[in-house]
């Protein structure tokens, strides 16, 4: 485990068990990797719930260095990518520090850290957030790992060409589909992988949609179920009742 | 003749150039410009990329643009740097901001080059193109930052295999103690230090104050760590009682003082790191200091026509004191400063209080963690406070 600060990983990507690897989980962690060997910027982009922050939470804690998640609200505030990252990184409050002192604290604390710093949701912050951590990372020459995460993130930092521009790799994820998905969901749930292909599309057709986090839902739903038994199609379209229920209600 | 001019780079390139840039000691300053809506930040910067720190005593105190812009100018010129580089300069809130820092680049004798690689037209562009800044395209920046250092990286301290922590046992039971209580191989450590201080001592052991606290202040002159303080006090005890003396001091006192005092000269690592203290007379201060300087006697007393543009000094014997390389550009740059201040050349070259100085002395071993020199008059004024006293075992005290 080498993410220092989990206050701020969201719920939804804490993993009880090893994570459902695709292709694009594949891809987007081997690239996170090599961005934090050459401390260097990597996006990782894909619509919500294909496993991108799960990707990225799960690399951070195998990375062999200190690791911080840093997750922006829906409308940060301007200091907040730095009072946040403050905070992850040095574990302290940041108080009534002013933007200024939290840009010197940080300059001095990222190159002594050296870690990967992942802001998740980042296309939720404005280009000021964005010139900050250019800035940082310019100023500290390098001296740690930026992962941007986030729904549109590729389209986000294109605002602030300087970032783009600074931006060694990227990976994009993608709903899963044919093979990849049945792979996919076989790990999450031993019952998926016995059951008819046909059973699994239908439920993927209805309410799943390639995404893994919706897969991840109806595993939970199905927990209860003997695992060395085939799922059945009744077994889907039960956990489809449970699941449009919630989205009904 | 200094030019100044806007560079529009590669990203990559502009990347790598604030990643390979020289140092202050290599004649080039790169700044990395942040987003800021003040201007003192900027100042700031530039004076961080110096060598200012924020973290420092004396660093939170707001002086001014002026004199913000002195001390950029005496420290450029004080270290005679060729180019100052302002990278990204297009997050900078106001480009008007760049004037007076051209101007006291100019002053200094230096080049400003403003890098970019936002675009090389729009307002940024377009303001330095009006203020004699032509717009260069296609140039690698690197050109302008990486130089061939001629610094050796700071040497790594050694390692200290001594423990820092001992017994404080009195001395008869002291080995003993250490035994039961260190590690196997700390124990061997100091074992090896306590023995060969009991062996030196038993051989010729001191019969009176004197001589003891001559033998002491010599056996502690190199020490830096308090537990190789605590087993020289206890091995010279314990043999000057096998030899019929009982030696008696305060030991908090000798601890202090090895706590305090390498006895030796700054190097050029610790002389560099002055330039934490954003004002030149801190740094220069605690260098004239470390010369063997005393306030009243010598500081107070130079002038500013003592001080040639050079760094050095004359007259009156006083080319005697001598300063490692690295202190030149200190002494530069605060005669630089003390001239912009208006100072004449019989007005001090250091105007400050011998109470401002000893601050600064302090300060810097407290901020910077450096070593410090014995009172130049009285090297050897510490050992008075270990009260030491020696006597006869077999007679009353």
């Amino acid at each position: 485990m080498t993410v220092t600060d989990r206050t701020q990983v969201p719920f939804s990507a804490i993993l009880r068990d090893d994570p459902a690897v695709t292709p694009y989980f594949r891809d987007a962690y081997a690239k996170i990797r090599y961005a934090t060997e050459e401390n260097a910027i990597v996006a990782i982009d894909g619509p919500p719930g294909t496993g991108k922050t799960t990707c990225a939470v799960y690399a951070a804690d195998r990375v062999a260095r200190p690791a911080v998640i840093v997750t922006m609200s829906d409308r940060p505030a301007p200091l907040d990518v730095l009072r946040h990252s403050y905070q992850a990184v040095t574990g302290e409050r940041c108080g009534r520090l002013t933007r200024y002192d939290l840009g010197n604290l940080l300059g001095d604390t990222l190159p002594e850290w050296g870690g990967l710093l992942v802001v998740d949701e980042l296309q939720n912050a404005q280009v000021s957030a964005m010139k900050e951590l250019v800035w940082l990372h310019e100023t500290t020459r390098g001296g740690f790992a930026l992962a941007a995460v986030g729904s549109d993130v590729l389209e986000a930092v294109a605002r602030y060409p300087q970032l783009e521009s600074r931006v060694l790799t990227s990976a994009t994820f993608a709903p899963l589909e044919g093979d990849d998905l049945l792979a996919a969901v076989g790990r999450l749930h031993p019952g998926f992988a016995l059951a008819d292909p046909a059973d699994v599309f239908v439920h993927d057709r209805v309410v799943c949609r390639g995404l893994i986090r919706t897969w991840a839902h109806t595993a939970r739903v199905l927990a209860d179920d003997d695992p060395s038994v085939p799922v059945t199609g009744p077994r889907f379209a039960w956990a489809r009742g449970v699941l449009m229920a919630r989205r009904t209600a | 003749m200094t030019t100044s001019r806007y560079l529009w780079a590669d990203p990559a390139d502009h990347s790598r150039a604030i990643r390979d840039a020289g140092t202050v000691d290599d004649g080039v300053v790169l700044s990395v410009v942040r987003p800021h809506r003040r201007p003192y930040t900027f100042h700031q910067d530039v004076l961080a990329a110096i060598g200012a720190r924020h973290d420092v005593r004396g660093a939170t105190a707001r002086s001014g643009a002026g004199r913000e812009l002195a001390l950029v100018e005496s420290w450029l010129a004080g270290y005679r740097v060729d180019t100052v580089v302002l990278a990204h300069a297009d997050m900078i809130g106001v480009p008007a901001w760049i004037g007076p820092v051209a101007d006291a680049v100019e002053a200094a004798g230096a080049d400003l080059v403003l890098v970019s690689d936002d675009s090389a037209d729009g307002p940024f562009a377009d303001w330095c193109d009006a203020n004699g800044m032509p717009v260069e395209t296609g140039l690698d920046p690197s050109l302008c930052t990486v130089r061939a250092s001629g610094h050796e990286p700071p040497a790594e301290r050694a390692g200290r295999p001594f423990p820092v922590h001992v017994p404080r046992a009195a001395f008869y039971v002291w080995r003993a103690r250490a035994r039961d209580t260190l590690p196997p191989a700390d124990f061997a450590v100091v074992d090896r230090l306590y023995r060969s201080v009991f062996a030196s001592v038993v051989a010729d052991p001191p019969g009176d104050a004197d001589t003891a606290t001559r033998t002491i202040a010599s056996l502690l002159a190199d020490k830096t760590g308090p537990g190789e303080c605590v087993t020289v006090v206890r091995a010279t005890q314990a043999a000057m009682f096998t030899s019929g003396f009982f030696l008696n001091l305060v030991t908090n006192a000798a601890l202090a003082a090895v706590r305090a005092n390498e006895h030796r000269r700054l190097d050029g690592h610790e002389i560099r790191s002055l330039r934490a203290y954003a004002e030149p007379w801190v740094g220069t201060a605690v260098l004239l200091h470390d010369a063997g300087m005393e306030y009243g006697a010598n500081m107070s007393r130079l002038r500013l026509r003592h001080v040639t543009p050079d760094g050095t000094l004359t007259g009156n014997r006083r080319d005697a004191w001598t300063f490692h390389d690295d202190a030149i550009p200190f002494l530069r740059a605060q005669r630089h400063l003390r001239v912009l201040e208006g100072a004449g050349p019989d007005d001090p070259f250091l105007a400050r209080s011998g109470r401002d100085v000893a601050d600064a002395v302090r300060w810097a071993r407290s901020d910077l963690n450096l070593s410090g020199t014995a009172h130049a008059s009285q090297p050897d004024q510490w050992v008075k406070s270990l009260r030491l006293t020696v006597t006869p075992v077999g007679r009353s005290r």
